[in-house]
């Protein structure tokens, strides 16, 4: 029993917070969490999946056509009393009594006319427009992997240039904090006129200064402006809190380029724009074919009903007459439906003609443009990879310098400036070598694009945490 | 007789190996006993100076510190191209006052930096006459990678670091070339003016133990 109250306590305190994590979540990313969610919420993406569905609707139109198809159509209005006798001579019309001074002489008049139709025989118009519509659906899902390929590369840009920014920012937080010691001894020195420091060299700290806090602004507002296109580019609210799980960029040792005839190979296989090519070329075929079946009629099949009441009007019951207001007929028919617009037609197999020329146009970079740029793809991972190698051993090489400067200047044999040197030196150094790893991640990047495969299956995996906006320090 | 002679180099191997095997294992835990020794040492801050009681701890510690390093073969080594313009007394006075440098510069803050550092050992590798183990250092702070191998030598039954290397050069050939440079520029009087400079400004920071 005591333990209900405990329980119900229990239950108040923690359902407002369950609620908060479920109204703001938390997302803990990583690259391919970011692919991932950009993949299922990115705008451009949904746009794009929507066009597919409106195609996929297209096509079910046109598959629709011979299902069958009902036609009704009931009025109601006032009408004034009409008597006559209709079995007699049909030219009396002299006897013929029409009343509609008062209200007694009005009455309702009904009629209903339904008509199911089931097509039978569209004469191959159907088939191709089935055809035209089923390429075009496969266009428009080759132009939604393009738009995820474009998505993925974007995401993946904006990942590694927050991660080269966050990656500085621990030596860029170093190099400001022992700037401020250097400055504070090199101003001492320079007030109590030992020789150690000249006027000159005080300028040059602080204009060593000034590049430094450039440097910090610009990655700190690195860092603000790549996570807000992280946002937009995953598709998230502006209050979906989120934190990218990686404090560093991945190291690139041992990435290797795969070979060349294998790349333009797998791009011939999955670049989108093949697809587009291929499937734009049938369905453009399909629908001159459909253009020119246009003004063929279709065949159906029919069954129909009329009735009218209108009891202030005498009923003509001679067969010879047709009488609107008072009737009851029906019957099947088989028949033939045209519907000839030469001006359509006409209007019609020009766009078909427009839309060949911009397939041939698309067909010419496929050929051409897509090999090109893999092979430059492929040389510029190449030249990243390459020059990566170089800025380790130019960082490292600074770090020597540093090193060796700071312990010469320690045992009182080695100049301050040295020191300083070699600290603007490795600051210089570890940007370019943190520069190039981000170059080597964004070529793999723009290389698979380049091949077509670069937008891995979402596999987003979000999870909850506790809110923590990126810092600008570790 | 052949047969004989084998048996004597098996036996030597195996009487041997183990000795040598445990030499060479010393310079790793002698190492490592000398991180231990530095993660005690306590750094204060201008803000927060250390206290007396503090200080006198350093100072024990320092002690421990200093005999695991020959100071007297490094000086002599990166003296080596000027010996012969330093007498004994002159060379035991630069190797006194370069130590007292690097005691009140370089140990005060080593507790600190092995706090905070993320580091591997590796070793002991076989180096000659010299047991090498090699350090990979990471200052996460500073985003701060490097490589230092200590380099040890036995001297009276005990390994000694003889000399240091930062991502693969000589600590010692640098001062080599650095104390050159000096003695070539301003003589034998002038690098030892400039090392009493240091040392006066160094006790300031951190003054002498008794």
């Amino acid at each position: 029993m005591r333990l209900i109250p405990g329980l119900l306590v229990a239950a108040v305190l923690v359902l407002p917070v369950a609620g908060l994590a479920q109204e703001f979540p938390l997302h803990r990313v990583d690259a391919r969490h970011c692919a991932g969610l950009a993949l299922v919420r990115n705008p451009q993406i949904v746009e794009a999946e929507a066009k597919v569905q409106e195609y996929r609707a297209r096509l079910l139109e046109i598959e629709n056509i011979i299902y069958p198809k009902l036609q009704a159509t009931f009025t109601a209005a006032p009408m004034f009393t009409v008597e006559a006798n209709f079995d007699s001579t049909y030219s009396d019309f002299a006897n013929i009594d029409r009343r509609w001074q008062s209200i007694d002489d009005w009455g309702p008049s009904t009629r209903l006319d339904l008509r199911l139709i089931q097509p039978i025989y569209t004469f191959g118009r159907k088939e191709s427009g089935e055809r035209a519509a089923q390429h075009r659906l496969e266009v428009e899902r080759a132009r939604l992997r393009e738009t995820e390929n474009t998505v993925a590369l974007e995401v993946q840009k904006l990942y590694y240039m927050y991660l080269y920014a966050r990656s500085v920012t621990p030596t860029l937080e170093w190099a400001n904090r022992e700037l401020i010691k250097i400055r504070n001894k090199a101003n001492e020195w320079y007030q109590a006129g030992n020789g150690k420091v000249t006027k000159a060299d005080l300028a040059k700290i602080d204009f060593g200064d000034t590049e430094l806090q450039w440097l910090r602004i610009t990655a700190r507002d690195g860092m603000r402006s790549t996570l807000d296109g992280l946002r937009l580019a995953m598709g998230l609210n502006s209050d979906d809190e989120f934190i990218v799980d990686v404090a560093k960029l991945p190291n690139v040792d041992g990435v290797t380029a795969e070979s060349l005839p294998e790349l333009l190979e797998a791009a011939a296989r999955m670049r989108p724009e093949w697809a587009q090519v291929e499937h734009g070329l049938q369905a453009t075929i399909a629908l001159a074919d459909a253009e020119r079946l246009a003004m063929a009629p279709t065949a159906f099949f029919t069954a129909f009903m009329r009735h009218a009441w209108t009891p202030t009007r005498d009923e003509a019951t001679n067969p010879y007459l047709n009488d609107p207001y008072n009737t009851l007929r029906g019957g099947l028919a088989l028949g033939l439906n045209f519907d000839v617009d030469a001006g359509k037609a006409v209007a019609r197999s020009k766009q078909a003609q427009a839309k060949a020329d911009q397939l041939r146009a698309l067909q010419t970079f496929a050929s051409s443009g897509i090999p090109l740029d893999v092979r430059r793809r492929h040389m510029e991972l190449m030249s990243a990879i390459e020059f990566q190698g170089r800025t380790d051993t130019g960082r490292r090489a600074a770090r020597q310098w540093v090193t060796f400067a700071s312990t010469a200047f320690m045992a009182g044999v080695g100049p301050a400036r040295d020191v300083l040197d070699g600290m603007a030196a490795y600051l210089q150094a570890t940007r370019r070598y943190y520069e190039s790893i981000a170059e080597v991640h964004l070529a793999q990047a723009k290389l698979r694009y380049a091949v077509g495969d670069i937008a891995e299956p979402p596999q987003c995996q979000v999870e909850h945490g506790q809110p923590n906006k990126p810092t600008e320090s570790e | 007789m052949i047969r004989r002679t084998v048996r004597i180099w098996i036996a030597a191997a195996v009487l041997l190996g183990p000795a040598i095997a445990s030499a060479n294992s010393d310079a790793l835990q002698r190492t490592k006993d000398l991180i231990n020794i530095f993660l005690k040492v306590r750094s204060g801050t201008d803000a927060q100076p250390l206290s007396a009681p503090d200080r006198r701890a350093n100072c024990v510690l320092f002690g421990q510190i200093d005999a695991y390093f020959d100071m007297e073969t490094m000086m002599k080594s990166a003296l080596a191209p000027n010996l012969d313009k330093f007498s004994p007394a002159e060379l035991k006075s630069v190797t006194r006052d370069f130590a007292q440098i690097v005691r009140s510069l370089a140990y005060p803050g080593s507790g600190k930096f092995f706090d905070r550092a993320k580091y591997t050992m590796s070793g002991p590798f076989n180096n000659g006459d010299r047991s090498d183990v090699r350090m990979d250092v990471l200052e996460q702070g500073k985003d701060w990678e490097t490589e230092v191998t200590y380099h040890w030598e036995m001297k009276n039954g005990k390994w000694m670091i003889v000399d240091a290397s930062f991502d693969g050069d000589s600590l010692v050939v640098d001062y080599r070339n650095q104390f050159s440079r000096i003695i070539e520029q301003d003589g034998k009087d002038g690098f030892r003016n400039k090392l009493s400079e240091k040392l006066a400004e160094a006790v300031k920071k951190t003054p002498l133990c008794d």
